[in-house]
Order: structure tokens, then C-alpha cells, then sequence
């Protein structure tokens, strides 16, 4: 055994992403999924993806990037990619500035709005929502801080996935505490109730959201999914195919009333993708409206 | 520029900003006149040390990065231009100055260079990537654009402070509070001073409209520009008391007027990476403090 491989041992058997391949992994990711990695996340991916490539067989990170731009490689690896780029699971108060946004500006504009329109109703989507901590983290935000509204108007909120596994937990509402670490305290208090390692949601903000099974390629073909004031759609596109993203985001934007926004992750991008919405820009969040 | 008379005299009777530095003042000279030679620049910057250490560091480091190659003044020069060159130079003798001022406690002096100095970094990746080439003159009128506020805080620091904390409690703009208290704003005040100095017309404008950018009769892309670099600052960077909480880059003018005058950059602008390479921005903006102070 040379230097080298001892001092390999010691590093941990990390490989090196060098400057150059970080660059081009960073543009292809861009391209492919609209997600646009830092600079920070390049050591991330190092650690994380180190072990993958081996499994892989490859020796180093120049050639797993030239074989992510084959359909079929790429096709295969992409959980593996985005969960080294965390996108992959899903937590409660996951994106502080976009919470914040919804709080201050956006849900008293749409409440205000559906009040003085005599609307019915404020409806709510969240597409993709995983396991529920979506629509769940806006579920107890409104009863928090809106119950001025919501004893003029009612709030419906849906939540939607493909996979049935995740909606089943939804529905239960008891979660392992590491998605939860960004719960708020307050929060924790109110509404939830321990459970040896898990916790359980009240059933009063349970009963607050509505959740169905759907492709949302084919949201369109559902009647119900339609007048929303709010989607979020976090995360999600970037798995999809270009023209399957152009797709979802033409359902989404019928699904919206007029005025109406969708969210979509942080660092997530609908460059290129459609003209429909106007971009708002918020601090350090950004919306696309349909007005 | 009108300023009430009382404002205007005081600002006149100071002695600390009574001038420039005279590197800044020299520069500003050559560069108004019809041709301004290199030798002569750099012999002026040449007299001063420590700002060529400074211009040096600035260019190679990875803000202007020219990492290394730049050993000298007229190398910079040659590399990056008159006027790009004499602007860094009178950013930096400026951002001197008026480092040395001693702020009151409530004046976040901190954010507010950054603020300032990232809005001009900000405003320099917007018209690379415009591709409109305002020679320098969009990092000094970045950094320069809120220099009343510093004014303000300096010289009337009693009434500045009650009047942010009043605008807070009323949820009033400070803009508004500003012309009620002062009968003019920071941006006026800050143009007044930067024309007693000799300032370019184009950067006074910018100071003077940078919240006005509609009422501007000249130099509406260079107005534009850093009006809307302030904005992103304040929504993705550091802001700076402009309760700027949200806006709609299609209704906003400086937006629109660069859709009009460069449609093609424009059509393929990706507004969204922009904000999310921000970051670096503002890293670079906190790398220029760390290299330009003393
Ligand atoms: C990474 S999770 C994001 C969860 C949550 N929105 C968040 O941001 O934390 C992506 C979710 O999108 C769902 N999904 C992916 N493609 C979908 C499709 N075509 N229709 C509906 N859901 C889909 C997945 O099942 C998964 O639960």
C-alpha cells in the first residue's frame, strides 16, 4: 500500500469534485431540473456521493457527470442525485422565507380578496405533498395566525400525491421527529402530542386538509382541482421530464383563480419552462402569479 | 438641486465633507476633460500608496478577476480601462472617507456598506450580464446611491433616528417621512453634496432619482440600473430600512425600460438564477470591504 492510499483511508475515501466537473454537474443539474446547486453544496455532494460512485464502479466525479448526460443513466440515477442534493424528503416548515412570505404578504392578500369578492371559500393545494408535512405546516400557520379570517371564510386545503404510501401517513399525521426539528415550539405545544419516538398531530388541524391520490400530469381531467387561490408545488417538477414540466405547469396555472399563486421550491427555477405568470419577488422568495 | 436653505448650509458650513479627498478630486479633473491620458492617471493614483495597494488588491482578487497579473497601475490600466480604473479609484478614496466618519449607535454601519456595496456589485453583474457597458460608473453610483442616508445620520442624527423610528411605528414609508421632517430626502441630500463635489451629471442623477427613476430626463438606464439593483439587494441581499417588501418585475418601471431598450438580452434574461447567485454577489461585496479598509 503506497502514501496515497493511506492517506485515502484517512480522508474517508472521499472523492474530489473537482472545480471544473462541480461547474458542469451544477449546469447540467440546472438544465435538467431547474434546481440550481451553491457553491456550499459541493462538498455536500462530495461526502454524499462518494460512496455512489463506488457502488457505480467509477473512479472519479468527471466520469459520473459524462455518464448522467445519457437519457438512460440519468433516468436511473436521478434519486440518487437529488437525494445527495436533499430535495428528496420532505419536513415541516421546510423553507423559512417562503413561510414567512405566506404569512405576511400573501395569505392576508388572498383572505382580504376572497372576503371582498364574497368568494365561498379560500382553496389551497399543495402538489407533491409527500407525506403531508406541506399542506400540514400551512394547515397550523392559518389556524395560528388567520383565525380572524378563517371564522369569516373557510379555508380548504388539499393535499395531493402519486404515491399512495405517503397519503396513507398523511392521513395518520404521526411523524418521526427528525422532520420536524423546524417546528416551532409554540407549535409543538399546541398541536401535537407525544408518542414514545413520534409524535402526533391534532386532529384539528388533520381535519383541515383534504388528501387524494393524483398524477398531476392529469390534474386537469379532475373537476374538483380547480379555483385554487394558493398551490405550492415544492420540489416536485424537478423530477420531471421537460415536456412533462410544461405540462404540470399549464394544469397548475388553470387550476389558480384569477388572481391566484403558485410556489414552487427554493432554488427551483420555471425559466424556460412558461410565460403565463408574472414573477413576484418577495425577500428572498419568489412567486409566479396569475393575474 | 433644491434643498431647503437650512439643510444646504449645513451641509455647506461641514468641514469634514467640505471636499473630496483630493485623489478623487484630481481623477474627477482629468476625466472631464475631452482626452484624459493614461500616464496622467496614473500618475496621480501613483502618489497615493495606500489606494494603489488597494486598486491592486481589488483587481486581482476574484471581483475584477484579474488574480495575479495585475503587478502595477498602468497594467490595470491597459487590462481594465480608464475609466473603469478611475472609477474603482474614486469609489475607494470615497468609501474611505467616509469610513472614518463615526456613526451613531442605532446606524447599522455594517449593513449599510453592504447594503451599498453590494447594490454596486449587483449593478455590475446586471449590465455584464446585459451586456451594457456603463464603464465603471454603475460599481460608484451603486456604492454611492443612499450616501444622504450616511448624511443624515452624521449630521442630524437625533431627528434621523426618531424619524426611522416614527416611520416603523406608523408603518410609513421613510421616503415619505423623510420630505415631511427634512422637506427633502436622502436622495437629495446626497445629490446635493455629490454636485458641490463636481460629481459626473450622470452619477448625481442616479442619487438624486434612484427612488424617483420615472421623473429622470437623462441617463434612465444608468437611473434604471441601480434602482433595480437596490431592489434585489433589499428583497435577496441586505437592506437597508427601504421597506421594500415585494414587487412585480413587470410593473416595475426600471424593468420595463430595460425591456424596451434591450429586448433582445432581455428575452432570455434568467431572472430567477440571478437571485439565486446572489449570494455570491454579496460575498463579493463583503470580499471589496475587507480589501479597501485600512
Ligand atoms: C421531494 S417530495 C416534495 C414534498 C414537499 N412538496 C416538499 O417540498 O417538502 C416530492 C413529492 O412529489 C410527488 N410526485 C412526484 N411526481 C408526481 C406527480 N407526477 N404527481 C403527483 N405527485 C408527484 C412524490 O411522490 C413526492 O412525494
Amino acid at each position: 500500500m503506497d502514501v496515497l492510499n493511506i492517506q485515502d483511508e484517512f480522508s474517508n475515501k472521499t472523492l474530489k469534485l473537482s472545480e471544473e466537473s462541480f461547474l458542469e454537474l451544477k449546469e447540467f443539474v440546472y438544465q435538467q431540473s431547474g434546481i440550481l446547486l451553491s457553491d456550499r453544496q459541493k462538498v455536500l455532494l462530495e461526502t454524499r456521493l462518494s460512496g455512489r460512485l463506488k457502488t457505480l464502479g467509477l473512479e472519479n466525479f468527471s466520469d459520473y457527470v459524462k455518464n448522467l448526460k445519457s437519457p438512460e443513466f440519468y433516468h436511473k440515477e436521478k434519486a440518487f442525485l437529488f437525494e445527495a442534493i436533499t430535495i428528496s424528503e420532505s419536513s415541516f416548515f421546510r423553507d423559512a422565507n417562503q413561510i414567512r412570505v405566506l404569512q405576511e404578504i400573501v395569505l392576508p392578500e388572498l383572505f382580504e380578496n376572497a372576503i371582498q369578492q364574497q368568494a365561498s371559500q379560500v382553496r389551497i393545494l399543495s402538489a407533491g405533498c409527500a407525506a403531508g408535512e406541506e399542506p400540514y405546516t400551512l394547515a397550523m400557520v392559518i389556524k395560528e395566525k388567520f383565525s380572524s379570517y378563517t371564522s369569516r371564510i373557510p379555508v380548504h386545503i388539499i393535499g395531493v400525491d402519486i404515491n399512495s404510501t405517503n397519503l396513507e401517513k398523511a392521513r395518520k399525521g404521526v411523524y418521526h421527529e427528525y422532520s420536524m426539528k423546524n417546528i416551532p415550539q409554540e407549535y409543538l405545544q399546541k398541536y401535537w402530542t407525544r408518542d414514545g419516538y413520534h409524535r402526533v398531530l391534532n386532529d384539528e388541524i388533520r381535519e383541515m386538509v383534504e388528501f387524494k391520490q393524483l398524477n398531476l400530469l392529469h390534474l386537469n381531467k379532475d373537476s374538483s382541482m380547480s379555483r385554487f387561490d394558493l398551490i405550492l408545488c415544492c420540489n416536485v417538477l424537478l423530477y420531471l421530464e421537460r415536456q412533462a414540466k410544461v405540462q404540470v405547469v399549464q394544469n397548475l396555472y388553470d387550476a389558480l383563480n384569477l388572481p391566484g399563486y403558485l410556489f414552487i421550491g427554493q432554488s427551483e427555477s420555471l425559466h424556460g419552462i412558461t410565460q403565463a405568470f408574472k414573477l413576484y419577488l418577495f425577500q428572498r422568495a419568489i412567486a409566479y402569479k396569475k393575474e | 438641486m433644491n434643498l431647503p436653505r437650512s439643510i444646504a448650509q449645513k451641509l455647506d458650513s461641514i468641514d469634514t465633507i467640505a471636499t473630496l479627498p483630493n485623489i478623487a478630486t484630481e481623477i474627477l479633473e482629468i476625466m472631464r476633460k475631452e482626452t484624459s491620458s493614461m500616464r496622467e492617471i496614473a500618475r496621480v493614483i501613483e502618489q497615493d500608496p495606500s489606494i494603489t495597494a488597494k486598486i491592486l488588491k481589488v483587481a486581482n482578487s476574484p471581483l475584477w478577476g484579474y488574480s495575479g497579473r495585475v503587478e502595477n497601475i498602468q497594467r490595470a490600466l491597459v487590462l481594465m480601462g480608464l475609466k473603469q480604473v478611475s472609477n474603482i479609484v474614486i469609489a475607494i478614496s470615497l468609501y474611505s472617507t467616509f469610513a472614518k466618519l463615526k456613526p451613531n449607535p442605532f446606524f447599522d454601519r455594517k449593513k449599510f456598506w453592504l447594503h451599498s456595496v453590494g447594490t454596486a456589485q449587483i449593478a455590475r453583474k446586471l449590465s455584464k450580464q446585459l451586456k451594457v457597458n456603463f464603464y465603471g460608473e454603475e460599481f460608484v453610483a451603486g456604492l454611492l446611491h443612499d450616501l444622504g442616508k450616511m448624511l443624515l445620520d452624521q449630521f442630524w442624527g437625533e431627528e434621523f433616528k426618531k424619524l426611522i423610528e416614527q416611520a416603523r411605528a406608523e408603518s410609513n414609508r421613510i421616503l415619505v417621512k423623510e420630505r415631511q421632517e427634512f422637506g427633502c430626502t436622502h436622495a437629495e441630500i446626497g445629490a446635493y453634496l455629490l454636485q458641490k463635489w463636481n460629481f459626473p451629471k450622470p452619477i448625481v442623477n442616479v442619487v438624486h432619482f434612484h427612488h424617483t427613476p420615472s421623473r429622470a430626463n437623462a441617463d434612465q438606464e444608468l437611473i434604471g440600473l441601480i434602482s433595480l439593483s437596490e431592489m434585489l439587494c433589499e428583497l435577496w441581499g441586505v437592506g437597508f430600512d427601504e421597506d421594500i417588501k415585494s414587487t412585480s418585475l413587470s410593473n416595475n418601471w426600471s424593468w420595463k425600460l430595460f425591456k424596451s431598450r434591450f429586448p433582445e438580452q432581455l428575452r432570455n434574461f434568467d431572472v430567477e438564477r440571478f437571485l439565486f447567485e446572489m449570494e455570491k454577489e454579496m460575498e463579493n461585496a463583503q470580499l471589496f470591504i475587507e480589501l479597501v479598509k485600512d
